[in-house]
């Protein structure tokens, strides 16, 4: 393998892994963490290994049919399957958007002190702008490599000096203490939506014939997907210890988005405040893009319209519009006042529901000669393909009444 | 009938999640309001001792410190409208009380010097333990 491509594969990592978290994980790693400690550190292990199962089929499909994923739901399930899945994921994407957009415009006021409500424009503005004006393998580079201010966490995580051993039986499912069932059970629900929402899958398939992948690039695929989402999950990792070191003893429950970038002050002063800040900051700036994207990218796909970022704006009109006119409802959204964070919350226990509709069409499709030759799913991606498809199954019937019950996980 | 039924099912997932509840808190609802107090408490506490030990920017104290202010009124205008049962008026009161505290501890956190600081990290700390202490008895 020659160096170049060594440093493509390094490049895409790093971009993985900064790009790896978004409001949802921030959210639910640290609540989870702060209601029950370590106890919930192996449904992060499980949610990771999905999103790697799922990608790698996705990037795969796109590499051999050079062609996303949505394009091929359509062609293969029909419009009234593929609208379905279109107005579902629309919707989750949405309310995904909106929430990171309020994101975005908290980790400003946080920085600079200026009014909220002053701020969501100029970060709507801004995102839009630099989704304008930044090539596609810009885009995630600067998201992804800013976003590594994340790292902060696992520093802080390591200088907590959490109980080792206590933190390796949280990656064993067991009885849980602490909390009630249900609220236990939501949480893992919370966790498993977190890790795998629809848009991730969409972005990186898309991203995928952006980036003109073919058959040669099934390795780097496979590097990004496995080693990158692994990684990336580290900063999950690092959030709920952090979450169940300091917050969980003081019981305080994070309700804010502020709230976990007390834990890398605490251990690490001014310095390690503001690269908290920043690193949530282009996270979830790096996610709000995604998610407007990933719409934009099913709504062109679905109704067969010129899409894609290597396309001038004008060329791709209709897919340049669906962007933007994202980015614009979901700032109308915020500006309602509604609190990002449970915004969050709602998107993400919406996002299970939709779940198996994003799903079955990719593990179909993934197992179809027809579209993929010899590159069809191995053994082992199918025993995973059909295991996680079960579990999906399970939560998307699970979260709204668990939301319900659990009043959104208070108890 | 549809309407009826439409209706039942909207009063069910409202009471499920606690919308539209009377005001009267029972021993669990009361608890839940003291973790949440407990809750802006101790994160108050947190930032304010971060301030004194010069970990933190006057600009994160001021507007995190802000979020906690405005949920700690919320939690304190409807603590003071709220009513329980004979036996938890007492935890009720007292609840009330922290939860005004609490609310001006953390409204003066937001422009407060380091030696003021010092003095609302131990004070928000002691509302925290207090809150917990009242969600504990709730057990």
């Amino acid at each position: 393998m020659s160096l170049k491509s060594l440093l493509a594969i390094a490049l895409g990592i790093m971009s993985a892994i900064g790009g790896f978290v978004d409001i949802g994980d921030l959210v639910f790693n640290t609540q989870a963490g702060a209601t029950f400690g370590f106890q919930l550190l192996w449904v992060i292990v499980v949610g990771v290994v999905g999103i790697i199962v799922y990608s790698e089929m996705c990037g795969r499909v796109s590499a051999v049919s050079k062609r996303p994923v949505f394009d091929l739901v359509r062609e293969r399930a029909g419009f009234g399957a593929g609208l379905t899945t279109l107005i579902s994921s629309q919707i989750v994407n949405l309310m995904t958007c909106a929430a990171e957009v309020g994101g975005v415009a908290i980790c400003f006021q946080l920085l600079s002190g200026l009014p909220y409500r002053l701020l969501i424009p100029v970060a709507v503005l801004m995102l839009a702008t630099a989704a304008w004006v930044l090539p596609f393998e810009w885009l995630e580079r600067v998201f992804g490599y800013l976003g590594l201010g994340l790292l902060v966490f696992a520093v802080a995580a390591i200088k907590l000096h959490p109980d080792w051993g206590m933190v390796a039986h949280g990656f064993v499912p067991g009885r849980h203490a602490g909390g009630s069932l249900s609220v236990y059970l939501y949480f893992v629900v919370g966790l498993l939506g977190a890790a795998m929402t629809p848009y991730e899958v969409y972005f990186y398939s898309s991203g995928a014939v952006e980036d003109q992948w073919g058959i040669k690039d099934l390795r780097l695929n496979n590097v990004t997907a496995i080693i990158g989402y692994a990684l990336g999950g580290t900063l999950s990792f690092a959030l709920m210890i952090v979450a169940a070191v300091l917050f969980l003893p003081s019981g305080i429950t994070p309700e804010f988005l502020g709230t976990p970038a007390l834990a890398a002050q605490h251990e690490l002063g001014q310095a390690g405040l503001l690269l908290a800040l920043v690193g949530i900051l282009f996270a979830v700036g790096g996610a709000a893009v995604e998610t407007s994207f990933a719409g934009a990218y099913n709504t062109a796909q679905f109704f067969g319209w010129r899409w894609g970022k290597k396309e001038r704006p004008a060329a791709a009109s209709r897919f340049t519009l669906s962007w933007l006119i994202i980015f614009a409802v979901a700032l109308l959204v915020v500006m309602t006042g509604y609190d990002p964070v449970k915004l969050t919350e709602y998107s993400v226990i919406f996002s299970v529901v939709a779940l198996p509709l994003t799903y079955l069409p990719i593990l179909l499709i993934a197992n179809d000669r027809t579209y993929m030759g010899e590159h069809v799913n191995g053994r082992l991606a199918n025993v995973l393909g059909v295991l996680y498809f079960g579990v999906i199954i399970a939560i998307a019937i699970a979260a709204i009444p668990l939301m319900l019950y659990t009043n959104g996980g208070q108890g | 009938m549809r309407s009826g039924v439409v209706l039942s099912c909207l009063a069910v997932a409202l009471s499920l999640t606690g919308c539209g509840s009377s005001g009267t808190l029972g021993p669990h609802s009361l608890a839940k309001r003291s973790d949440a107090l407990q809750s802006l408490a101790a994160e108050g506490a947190l930032l304010a001792q971060d301030g004194v030990h010069g970990r933190t920017t006057s600009i994160f104290t001021r507007e995190h410190g802000g979020f906690l202010s405005q949920a700690a009124t919320s939690a304190a205008s409807s603590l003071a409208t709220a009513r329980t049962k004979p036996p938890l008026e007492s935890r009720l009161r007292r609840l009330r009380a922290l939860s005004t505290q609490v609310r001006d501890q953390l409204k003066r956190l937001r422009g407060a010097s380091q030696a003021e600081q010092r003095t609302l990290a131990r004070t928000l700390a002691k509302a925290a333990d207090d809150a917990g202490a009242i969600s504990k008895s709730l057990a």
